[in-house]
């Protein structure tokens, strides 16, 4: 099982190395750094595993599997709960794609939210056109 | 009613781009045989774009000059872009629902075409707007009434201008631009952070003004849209200045009072001015104002999530644009307080306006 950014109702920017994330779906926007931004910098290269993403982490941050496979798994829930990452259905072995791999630390990774611009962000969506009205 | 899932709307519909072309097309032929007998004309520049703004109606062009006469340009030569504008029920060829863009959320619908035009449909305005690359031709059809104080005059220009310059990477944003000597610096904030405030009781104070809440911005320029702020009761109580000067009766959609800043502020209203830095204004209750340096992604989500048009497919770029900007300039929070002379001191003070 392969994860892949939503790419439609999705916009992100790195910058200073903090991901910022826009969801125009619920109106949200993130933010993420450290782990959370190196994970998401692999998914922008394209469809990634969990388990290809642990082995990132675990190579980036020299850290054992055991410690870090189920704050990975529960970031990856949350991230799929936010409409940010969708399953897709590809072969879980598919080649790793690797964003920089810097050597750091490791620290949980943790999806900032923010929910105070929802009402400018969201876009309604559109409603049947009726040319009567128009 | 929403749109259903089972509805040939929710399908991404591979069509042929030239269907949508020949609507494009076929709306212009359309505007091009009403009678121009009553036709009011006048020139803009925008930015460095000259526009020739054609009007089917009075009410229209009054209430549109009246709103942008400080950027009305006498200059001879062939417009940049034709812009007719249309404020009656729409009578022109229906378009093909299939041919919507999918997307999970929408703004304005986009219709799919090719590269030679852009048509879109705003539907809580009732507005219809078309460009055509090649003749440079753009039409805005709105079966709105326009009433004279509810809406925001600039529209046709803002929606057209901002897909004129989405193309050469430029945008509207939502900000404030005040400044010195040729140099502007830009407030982020969603509304209520004291952009419309503070960069009102800059001009108060003697800076040069580009816009209190929206400015067309490209490649570190800003230009003005304009000649109308709008301020909360609350604001105007602060700027007493400002309060007698030739206010309009009634109020904006969002609840905000319209004022005109022409004739009184003529000298300080200016055309455009370059980006030198990006500011955040929070309101605090400390004492004394301050202004700390910060680092570019702050300023970016300030000013990013309310800054983004409702062009979706735009969206990515409008992101990268704004990103570009912070990037590229130093960045500052300032704490301000109601004593507004604290915070103009500090920004009269900022090296990057001197």
């Amino acid at each position: 099982m392969s994860y892949q950014i939503e790419q439609k109702a999705i916009v992100h920017e790195t910058i200073d190395e903090e991901v910022v994330i826009i969801n125009f779906a619920s109106g949200n926007y993130y933010s993420l750094t450290g782990v959370g931004a190196f994970v998401w910098n692999i998914l922008n290269h394209g469809p990634s595993s969990i388990e290809n993403i642990i082995y990132a982490v675990m190579d980036s941050c020299d850290i054992q599997e055991e410690f870090i496979k189920s704050d990975i798994n529960s970031f990856f829930s949350e991230l799929i709960r936010e409409g940010l990452v969708k399953k897709l259905d590809l072969d879980s072995t598919s080649s790793l794609q690797r964003a920089e791999a810097i050597k750091k630390s490791y620290q949980t990774p943790v999806l900032e939210i923010h929910t105070d611009m929802k009402e400018v962000i969201v876009l309604d969506p559109v409603h049947e056109i009726d040319y009567a009205d128009f | 009613m929403l749109i259903s899932e089972n509805s040939p709307w929710s399908h991404e519909i591979e069509l042929e781009p030239n269907i949508i072309d020949q609507y494009c097309l076929d709306i212009i032929d359309k505007v091009n045989s009403f009678s121009k007998e009553n036709i009011q004309k006048m020139k803009y520049k925008i930015g460095e774009i000259l526009l020739e703004c054609n009007f089917f109606d009075t009410t229209s062009y009054k209430l549109f000059h009246t709103s942008m006469l400080h950027l009305k340009s006498s200059e001879g030569k062939v417009p940049d872009w034709r812009i007719y504008v249309i404020n009656k029920k729409y009578s022109g060829p229906k378009l093909p629902k299939e041919a919507i863009i999918n997307s999970p959320y929408q703004g304005i619908v986009e219709y799919q075409s090719s590269k030679r035009f852009q048509l879109y449909y705003i539907e809580h305005l009732r507005t219809l707007f078309t460009l055509n690359y090649e003749s440079k031709i753009a039409v805005y059809w709105t079966s709105s009434p326009i009433k004279e104080i509810s809406l925001d005059f600039t529209f046709p220009i803002r929606y057209i201008a901002e897909a004129i310059y989405r193309n050469r990477n430029g945008f509207i944003l939502h900000s404030g631009v005040v400044g010195k000597n040729g140099k502007g610096v830009l407030f982020t904030g969603k509304s209520g952070s004291g952009k419309s405030t503070t960069s009102l009781a800059c001009l108060l104070a003697g800076f040069d003004f580009i816009c209190d809440d929206h400015c067309l911005y490209h490649n570190k320029i800003t230009y003005n849209l304009t000649q109308f702020a709008k301020l909360t009761s609350t604001s105007l109580e602060i700027l007493s200045q400002l309060e007698h000067r030739n206010l309009l009766t009634g109020n904006t959609s969002d609840n905000k009072i319209i004022i005109p800043l022409l004739p009184n502020f003529n000298s300080n209203i200016k055309n455009s001015l370059t980006i030198k830095a990006v500011i955040q204004p929070i309101l605090t209750q400390d004492p004394k104002a301050s202004l700390i340096p910060c680092s570019a992604k702050e300023s970016l989500k300030s000013l990013a999530p309310s800054s983004f048009s409702r062009i979706v497919s735009a969206h990515k770029q409008e992101l990268s644009i704004m990103s570009q900007l912070v990037k590229s300039v130093p960045n500052y929070k300032l704490f301000l307080n109601e004593d507004l002379r604290q915070a103009i001191n500090l920004i009269a003070q900022i090296k990057e306006l001197q």
